[in-house]
């Protein structure tokens, strides 16, 4: 089988600080108040005085099925067959945004071109971890192969983030 | 509550105008091939304006992406044929086209022009026009279906995702473009015949909108018993945030008015009285119904929620209403 690289996603370890969304801004040397390639969200659930709050955080999803690239006109989306890491040819995109309609979270992100997370191609080519997963203080995002990463998620009780094009990211909590 | 503005206006009044511009040139091939050269102004009207509005309505998709420049090479940007938008390009590509050229053959001095300076074959405008017109219906309506299929596509829209969407809009299309034609019909076209021109017309918008009205009553209806986000979507336009100009501009000037003003006409009610205020009323009424048709479809196509509203909030595109 043919690697593809994923995020793991430990719930119960992100405590919200969103140190994976500044590395991530902070490496691709993007502007603020524009896109964020990775964001923390917070999910509220149970009522008063059971409330549980959990926090997750969000990139693309390196799909196995991308819809993204299958309604994108030009070709600009493309899914390496090496690794698995889906890409925007940035000389390629028109920016018409029909990419973030077709993705199921909404990933891709408009600044006259549509910017999503490349898993830090650069980084890896030097043996690196992307920016977000090396940075993050509490060990919540793991970064691997989606089999390294089933390996470490079997001791935890993770599970592979359901939907129909197959997200390539684990989730435990 | 929540409306999806990631494409906003201008990709309305695109959706608008190819509509609009297909259905005219639909109208007057065919009234081209029924009638040959009886009507030819109100023909010649129909084909300028159907390509010049869907020239501006392509215009409009071009301003609205960030990359104009590069979108406007199509042979090097529209290249993946698997998504929709590279077919609707090329498409509308194929629709300015041949609209523009059945436009030329009808304008006489045009062809006088390029017959004098070339030896183009003028005398046998006939059969081009009818190979033009035939082949045109097909492109056209291929465009005012694309129209629908482009919001239909996505998947995770489930307002959108359905083939009444693109039934809905061809609709629209061809209600507003015959309407447009009628409107030409009344106050331009000279012919001893017009009269029964417009007749026959309006006796054709009537039952447009009365199928337009049976589609969007069934999309709707169809919408508010399926998934929790196509209600959300469904319940935007009838009683949610957008209900007023759905309700009073969308059903009551797109579909009331236009329909009272064509029965009206055509049972001769006010015909000697206002003949060209009262179809001119019907007429930009209809109008203003059909664009406002497509912006408020496209403000209603929320994402499916997936986890909760949470993780609903975080996707760009969706703005909150206070």
């Amino acid at each position: 089988m043919k690697r593809q690289y994923g995020f793991y996603v430990e719930l119960e370890r992100c405590i919200k600080c969103w140190s994976c969304e500044v590395a991530c801004k902070a490496w691709k040397g993007i502007d603020a108040g524009t896109v964020s390639l990775r964001r923390v969200i917070e999910i509220t659930s149970g009522e008063f005085p059971a409330v549980k709050r959990t926090f997750l955080s969000m990139s693309c999803m390196h799909c196995e099925k991308p819809a993204c690239e299958a309604v994108c006109p030009t070709g600009a989306i493309s899914k390496r067959p090496e690794d698995g890491v889906v890409v925007v040819d940035q000389t390629k995109c028109i920016g018409c945004r029909y990419c973030f309609f077709a993705c199921p979270f909404g990933v891709p992100q408009y600044d006259k071109t549509m910017q999503k997370c490349d898993m830090c191609l650069d980084r890896l080519a030097e043996g690196k971890e992307p920016a977000c997963v090396a940075t993050c203080p509490t060990r919540a995002l793991h970064f691997g192969t989606m089999e390294e990463l089933s390996k470490i998620a079997q001791e935890k009780v993770a599970k592979r983030l359901a939907g129909s094009t197959q997200p390539s990211v684990l989730v435990s909590k | 509550m929540t409306i999806q503005n990631t494409w906003g206006w201008l990709v309305a009044v695109y959706l608008f105008l190819g509509g609009l511009g297909a259905g005219a040139f639909v109208a007057v091939a065919v009234i081209s091939l029924a009638t040959g050269e009886r009507f030819k102004s109100t023909v010649r009207f129909g084909a300028w304006a159907s390509a010049i509005a869907i020239g501006v309505g392509t215009l409009c998709l071009l301003i609205d992406v960030g990359k104009p420049l590069r979108a406007l090479v199509l042979f090097r940007s529209f290249v993946h044929f698997g998504s929709w938008m590279t077919i609707g390009a090329w498409l509308l590509f194929g629709a300015i086209l041949f609209d523009g050229l059945f436009a030329l053959f009808w304008t006489e001095p045009v062809l006088q022009w390029v017959g004098a300076r070339w030896k183009f074959p003028v005398e046998q405008r006939k059969a081009f026009r009818v190979i033009l017109a035939v082949l045109g219906i097909f492109i056209n309506l291929g465009v005012a279906v694309y129209t629908g299929v482009l919001l239909g596509a996505p998947q995770f829209r489930p307002f959108w995702h359905t083939w009444w969407l693109p039934a809905l809009f061809t609709a629209s299309a061809l209600d507003t473009g015959v309407g447009l034609v009628t409107g030409y019909a009344t106050l331009g076209e000279r012919s001893e015949k017009a009269y029964a021109l417009r007749n026959v017309l309006e006796g054709c918008i009537i039952v447009l909108i009365l199928i337009e009205a049976s589609v969007l009553y069934l999309y709707l209806s169809h919408m508010l018993k399926a998934s929790p986000d196509a209600v959300r979507s469904a319940e935007l336009l009838t009683s949610g945030a957008l209900r007023v100009p759905f309700w009073l501009v969308v059903v009551g000037l797109g579909l009331a008015v236009p329909l009272i003003v064509c029965v009206t006409q055509l049972g001769g009610l006010l015909r000697k009285r206002a003949a060209v205020v009262v179809p001119l009323i019907g007429l930009v009424s209809c109008l203003i119904g059909g664009w406002t048709l497509r912006y408020l479809v496209l403000s209603a196509g929320l994402p499916q929620m997936l986890a909760s509203p949470a993780l609903e909030q975080i996707l760009q595109g969706v703005k909150f209403i206070p």
